[in-house]
């Protein structure tokens, strides 16, 4: 499956977004995965907090190269979430990002490997949900 | 001994592994009041009261807990750090007994979580329909609770060639203890086509390297030793005990392989003036089966990495050098979602002498190693039945 084919799968659950998560997805429809970068100490992190967690300092929402690498990969056969299940066997794994951040990401493909690097695909969760949110490709190419 | 030296006096355990005639609540009392029963006292002694408090459908906290068992405590500690929470208490537990800022402490915990099936092996947590709380970061990505484990496990494979095979002496293991205890859910010994048929639930983590999800509740007392020598029970003393939380999700882990073990492990031995070699048992909680081996490693049994081949000899087997989760753990006896204060309950029964078929003999120490979150918040608890 492709991330195409991926977000027009009815159903996606969608989160609850609080005031500091809210650029993030504003990211993710404009096709762009922001990163909080603090303007005071220039640390990065991910989830958003909306200020820095390590100085308290204001942060900026950088848009990073999309790209990761998999620092760790499963492949999930058993879930008892109603979505997941229709995807299921699926990757999840944990990516590591230039910015120096890591997030938990589901990666389509077959057999992605430890090391291998990933990019990111955007879309909305299912038709009509209005929240655009963020998979994974195998950067094979 | 200090007349105020913290001393384990009560340990009781509820109905188990279905107990459909009792609330997560229930669990907690009738645990509590056969702990107090156990050590000789009534609750109306109790003015410390340390808990997770009731696992179930509704999350009831510790205050609620307080309220039910009829308590009117001092002293409340409703920590939150899941699997580890009963571990992770017990240095303000003793710190408040040997200060006299109370006199006898209650830690308690139940769950109906198999009788109501309310155990959310999945997305997280939902409100109004939609992902919420900063798990969703994790959820929207399809986690599960095994699969973050498997993360690790894969890792932890990938890093240092752990094996499928050293996943399976942890199962093994767990099965052989499980054999001995009149009470464990899963007594026969795991066959080589069972683990064959096994299949990968989140790769490289099959149906046997998971735990169980059973009802259950357990409850532990601790008082002075001043008290405790009027007490009919022989005592167990809590040497040290440390904790720690580098992350608590999975994203904020440093590095896939290393834990809060190794900074808890290491500072309780410390405490206690031991070394791992002074150590005759350990109940680390298996979650699943990669997590004593990750945790042996922090804890220093034995080196980053080598917690695979360290296993293999069967040292953690009932007649192994280094037994491991006496009463068979949560892979084969109970886990009815957070497993910490059991850990702590066996400990104090082998230590006591009073294990029954699945004493060990001679033992003079003992370890517990409570892990919540995703290996996140780790909590360990030396203990001793010598009087020094």
């Amino acid at each position: 499956m492709d991330a195409a084919t991926y977000f027009k799968l009815p159903g996606h659950p969608v989160p609850e977004i609080l005031p500091e998560w809210a650029p993030f997805f504003d990211g993710c429809r404009d096709g762009s995965l922001r990163i909080e970068t603090c303007r005071d100490c220039g640390r990065t992190q991910h989830f958003p907090r909306g200020q820095c967690m390590r100085c308290g300092g204001a942060v900026d929402h950088v848009a990073a190269a999309g790209q990761g690498t998999i620092e760790s990969v499963t492949t999930v056969s058993y879930t008892k979430d109603a979505f997941f299940r229709t995807v299921a066997p699926y990757h999840y794994a944990l990516i590591r990002l230039p910015e120096r951040v890591k997030m938990t990401g589901l990666i389509l493909g077959d057999a992605p490997q430890i090391d291998e690097r990933v990019v990111a695909r955007f879309g909305e969760l299912s038709e009509g949900s209005g929240v655009w949110g963020v998979v994974w490709e195998l950067d094979r190419g | 001994m200090h007349p105020r030296t913290p001393v384990v006096v009560g340990i009781g355990l509820s109905d188990y592994p279905r107990a459909p005639h009792l609330s997560a609540l229930g669990h907690v009392m009738q645990a509590s009041h056969r702990a107090a029963k156990d050590a000789g006292i009534t609750l109306s002694e109790i003015d410390g009261f340390m808990s997770t408090g009731a696992q179930g459908n509704l999350y009831d906290d510790a205050c609620t807990a307080a309220e039910y068992l009829g308590l009117r405590p001092t002293l409340i500690d409703g920590s939150m750090t899941g699997g580890s929470a009963a571990e992770c208490v017990m240095p303000n537990a003793m710190e408040a007994i040997r200060s006299g800022r109370c006199d006898t402490i209650l830690i308690a915990y139940g769950s109906d979580l198999a009788s109501n099936k309310a155990l959310n092996l999945s997305t997280g947590t939902l409100r109004n329909g939609k992902l919420a709380g900063t798990s969703m970061w994790d959820s929207l990505a399809g986690q599960s609770i095994i699969a973050n484990y498997a993360l690790i496990a894969k890792r932890h494979m990938h890093e240092f060639g752990t094996s499928l095979d050293h996943l399976t002496e942890v199962a093994r293991s767990a099965r052989l203890h499980a054999a001995r205890n009149p009470k464990a859910t899963l007594r026969d010994p795991l066959t080589d086509e069972q683990v064959e048929a096994s299949r990968f639930l989140a790769d490289p983590l099959r149906a046997i390297d998971c735990c169980m999800v059973n009802d259950g509740g357990g409850a532990l007392i601790l008082t002075t030793w001043e008290r405790a020598r009027d007490l009919p029970q022989r005592p167990v003393v809590p040497l040290a005990a440390a904790m720690s939380m580098p992350f608590w999700s999975i994203g904020e882990m440093e590095d896939l392989t290393t834990t809060g073990a190794a900074i808890a492990g290491p500072r309780a031995l410390a405490q206690a003036g031991l070394t791992t070699d002074d150590i005759d048992m350990l109940q680390i909680y298996d979650s699943f089966t990669i997590t004593p081996l990750v945790m042996m490693e922090g804890l220093g049994f034995c080196g980053r990495g080598e917690a695979g081949p360290f296993v293999m000899d069967g040292k953690l087997r009932p007649d192994g050098a280094l037994p491991l989760n006496t009463d068979g753990g949560g892979l084969a006896n109970s886990h009815p979602g957070m497993r910490g204060i059991f850990l702590m309950i066996e400990a104090v029964d082998q230590l006591r002498g009073t294990a029954g078929e699945r004493q060990i003999a001679n033992a003079r120490t003992a370890l517990a190693c409570g892990s919540g979150g995703l290996m996140s918040a780790i909590g360990v608890v030396i203990f001793t039945n010598e009087a020094g």
